[in-house]
């Protein structure tokens, strides 16, 4: 009963962790007894060299890819099948190429907010709107097809997506690398001023900053 | 009125035209005189046997050898169309078999009850031939739906998962490539009801009138048989493709890749 008393009241547990993970492709080993804690709020950047892996413990965080040892700790609970579809529905995911589906984008984000665990967000057209203006982009926009649009607009929409999205837990893969320093900038602060835990992989300088808890090695 | 006989003598007469192709063939070195030959005399075993038991099967026209006959075609149907997907046959052969019978047995019974009306629905020689020309059709737009679902599956993997990220169940997630997928198979069906009658004379409505048939019961046949086929073409490409949804994913809904590969 103590024991209990004092888990819960002193042992402020970290919202993911990563415990003694292994993991390869093909015939690279990219992470071995990887130990990671990140806490309610952290901001991480996972800044390693290109080909280390960055990608994939993002994946593994969402069950993408299974770890060849060791676990994934999300609020306490190991990742399992049953449990990862609950924990994708806290977590909003921009990946590097921003792969929205072939279509409208109107219609596109009509589509993502019908998904039953999104339906009970507020959305609109019209909010879709704001955002575009907020974000320096035209109305026009709207009506093009998303394989059309640049890779700049294509990772502000990505951008206008997740804050739509309003999970707790944002997960980033090069979300800026399209961007010029103004825009790029004001991403950054959205970052630091939010109280989502953030987990943001890239090797952009700009985002080496000290309130990021930046992570460059994978394997001890 | 019925159709005029071939006599023997007229069947050998028709079987002479293989040795000017051959001539051909030979003659431009194309290099298929064995495949031709073989070709021909699977046909003839293959049809002899069919016109021989579907005589009896006709004469004997009992629902449960009707049924029977069915079940087999449909099996069949199934079997081929995997092994042409070229996508790993055991974990699919169920889902395809299933996604074929229910739909053809459902359009069929339709097809003679509310359509055609006969008194028996299960009467042999309607049947039969119907489901047949369904079969064949469902069979093919199978197939592409399959492959195209499975194909579009591993170069959008990645459309696939950012979708997953960000809400969408495996349904919802596969959703653009089923959309596609029956897109792609349906496409040929419409084509085919758009332009029919404009350049060739459909199968069914040629056999029947070869057959006797009054031309105006023809086309209102061969109606009935776009429509049918289509419906079920359709119907069975949702299942499929809804069995595949199931199947074709793992428990953290990642695509099961072994199933890309054939056994």
């Amino acid at each position: 009963m103590f024991r209990l008393f004092c888990l819960t009241f002193f042992d402020r547990h970290p919202m993911i962790r990563f415990k003694d993970v292994s993991l390869s492709l093909g015939n690279k080993q990219l992470l071995k007894n990887f130990n990671l804690r990140i806490g309610k709020g952290d901001k991480v950047l996972l800044a390693a060299q290109s080909g280390s892996g960055k990608t994939s413990l993002l994946r593994l965080i969402l069950g993408f890819t299974d770890p060849d040892a060791g676990k994934i700790l999300f609020n306490k609970k190991a990742l399992t099948p049953e449990n990862t579809q609950k924990i994708r529905r806290q977590i909003a995911y921009l990946s590097q190429d921003v792969d929205f589906p072939n279509g409208k984008v109107s219609e596109v984000f009509q589509e993502i907010f019908q998904f039953s665990a999104n339906k009970h967000l507020p959305y609109s057209e019209t909010m879709l709107r704001e955002k575009l203006s907020a974000f320096d982009l035209p109305e026009s926009l709207l009506s093009k097809n998303t394989s059309v649009i640049s890779g700049g607009e294509r990772q502000r929409l990505g951008w206008i997506l997740i804050q739509l999205l309003d999970r707790p837990v944002l997960l980033l893969d090069e979300p800026t690398s399209a961007m010029d320093e103004k825009q790029k900038q004001r991403f950054i602060d959205y970052v630091l001023k939010t109280k989502k835990t953030v987990v943001c992989v890239s090797h952009d300088p700009a985002w080496q900053i000290p309130e990021m808890k930046v992570i460059t090695n994978f394997t001890p | 009125m019925s159709a005029a006989n071939i006599s023997i003598s007229g069947l050998l007469l028709g079987l002479l035209l293989i040795a000017p192709s051959m001539l051909i063939i030979w003659r431009f070195r194309l290099g298929f005189n064995k495949q031709l030959l073989i070709s021909v005399l699977r046909m003839l075993i293959q049809l002899s046997f069919v016109a021989v038991y579907l005589k009896y099967i006709f004469l004997l026209d009992h629902v449960l050898v009707n049924l029977a006959y069915i079940l087999a075609m449909v099996l069949f149907a199934a079997h081929s169309g995997i092994r042409n997907s070229s996508l790993r046959l055991k974990k699919l052969l169920l889902p395809t078999f299933l996604s074929m019978l229910l739909p053809t047995m459902l359009t069929l019974l339709y097809f003679n009850w509310a359509i055609v009306q006969i008194d028996n629905i299960f009467q042999a020689d309607i049947l039969i031939p119907i489901a047949g020309l369904m079969l064949g059709n469902t069979l093919k737009s199978n197939i592409v739906a399959l492959k195209s679902f499975f194909n579009m599956a591993r170069k959008e993997e990645k459309t696939y998962l950012f979708l997953l990220a960000n809400g969408a169940s495996k349904q919802e997630a596969a959703r653009p490539f089923l959309k596609e997928a029956i897109r792609t198979a349906m496409a040929p069906n419409l084509a085919t009801m758009a332009t029919i009658g404009l350049v060739s004379l459909p199968g069914v409505m040629t056999g029947q009138i070869l057959g006797g048939s009054d031309p105006v019961l023809a086309v209102k046949y061969q109606i009935m048989v776009m429509v049918i086929i289509f419906f079920n073409s359709l119907l069975s490409n949702v299942l499929q493709l809804l069995f595949a949804i199931r199947q074709g994913f793992n428990k953290s809904d990642q695509l099961d890749k072994s199933l890309l590969t054939p056994e």
